[in-house]
């Protein structure tokens, strides 16, 4: 092996790079050659020196940010990419599942159905006075109060409580059941000789009146 | 005789196998994990390779603000693309395959020699003892020695010497040839000499 083929090989020596045969071609050349040896010296140091060298002198601070940075990118939709937002949703809910529970149940009751009131009615009244009371077709006589979110049918409607005066003279009867809520009130429009319809359990879509 | 269970590991939170005892290694329990949707696996295998990713990107792109927003951006390719990567994988070779990607991007992108003037001192946490002192200084050499190489070789070199990848590794990680890499490695090894030498007869003169 000449030395410019050494020279070039040499590098690579120092880092055991070379394959087996190689490795030893060099290695037989720097017995003999003091040059060639004194550059490898050289090259070895430099590598030795290279390996030596300290961790990056990074701080807890410097991780610490990093995470929390990398968390509110992906928390602003910056990892979303294909697969990713599926992951990012469940990543989120995991770690914030109760924060969701509870923004959840706010807003279930923000949501419940507001009942346009007629011109003139009074507010209900405040939730004890409406489970104690008894359905009554005399709300329009109450005091005015606060506001308070509708209240839906707590025990199913009751029963008739007042056929409708001018129903009487006319051919259609009215019957009229006030809901616990004074603001729901059921009217049946019957036309004479028909039975009048039985109470029953509220539905669904009546408590969503 | 009685079996014990294998021990089980509870980083965070999330719960990993200790070793291989059941085939998963901790880090592809907390890979698996993190692709599942565990946001703490996915916080661990942060914690538990960010080490590398910085120590990588600083000393390719020089400097600490450079290196954390570059490893910021490699955790989010991570999560990104943490669908694709496969069980079985080498998940070390992929992250680097990231970093050393986000790192060209980053110095392309600032269209400067990524190292250019030297090191960057952290006026923030100045070195207290003698002792942090001298490794400073000696970090900021390798930062030094590290800019006079391009960028390929730098990557390289560093792949190769200071992260202890083989050549057949680092040439996976920067989707080059072997040998091609070994070229780089050779002609990085060549410069680092010629910057150890100029750094010897500074010294000297300085003594002198």
């Amino acid at each position: 092996m000449t030395c410019k083929r050494v020279e070039k090989a040499l590098p690579l020596f120092v880092g055991r790079d070379l394959d087996p045969s190689r490795m030893a071609s060099v290695a037989g050349h720097l017995v003999a050659c003091e040059p060639c040896r004194s550059l490898q010296v050289e090259l070895a140091s430099s590598r030795a020196w290279l390996e030596a060298s300290p961790a990056p002198p990074a701080s807890e601070g410097d991780y610490a940010t990093m995470r929390r940075a990398v968390w509110s990118r992906i928390e602003t939709g910056a990892g979303a990419g294909k697969g990713a937002s599926a992951r990012a949703g469940r990543l989120l809910l995991a770690s914030s599942g109760a924060l969701a529970a509870a923004f959840v149940a706010i807003l279930v009751l923000r949501a419940r159905p507001q009942i346009p009131r007629e011109p003139g009615r009074t507010a209900p009244a405040p939730r004890e006075e409406v489970a104690m009371a008894t359905p009554s077709a005399k709300p329009l006589e109450e005091p005015p109060s606060p506001p308070a979110p509708p209240k839906l049918f707590r025990h199913g409607p009751s029963a008739p409580v007042r056929p409708a005066a001018r129903g009487a003279e006319s051919s259609v009867a009215r019957i009229e059941f006030q809901t616990a809520n004074p603001d729901v009130r059921i009217i049946w429009l019957v036309k004479k000789g028909e039975a009048a319809p039985a109470a029953r359990p509220a539905s669904r879509n009546e408590e969503v009146l | 005789m009685s079996s014990v269970a294998a021990p089980a590991l509870v980083i965070g939170g999330a719960r990993v196998s200790r070793d291989g005892a059941d085939g998963i290694s901790p880090l592809a329990a907390l890979v698996e994990r993190a692709r599942e949707g565990d946001g703490r696996a996915f916080d661990r295998l942060m914690l538990e390779t960010q080490e590398r990713v910085m120590g990588l990107a600083w000393r390719l792109l020089g400097g600490r603000e450079d290196a954390r927003d570059a490893a910021q951006e490699v955790y989010l390719r991570v999560f990104r693309h943490l669908g694709r990567f496969r069980a079985g994988q080498d998940f070390h070779g992929w992250l680097y395959r990231i970093t050393v990607n986000v790192c060209r991007d980053a110095a392309r992108r600032r269209r400067r020699t990524p190292v250019m003037g030297g090191p960057i001192p952290d006026p923030g946490q100045p070195p207290r003892a003698e002792e942090e002192l001298l490794g400073a200084e000696r970090w900021n050499r390798l930062l030094e020695a590290l800019a006079t190489l391009p960028s390929r070789e730098r990557a390289a070199l560093v792949l190769r010497d200071l992260e202890g990848l083989t050549s057949e590794q680092v040439a996976r990680v920067l989707g080059s040839r072997p040998a091609t890499v070994r070229g780089q490695i050779a002609s990085a090894r060549t410069r680092i000499r010629r910057f150890c030498i100029d750094l010897a007869d500074a010294a000297a003169r300085e003594k002198a």
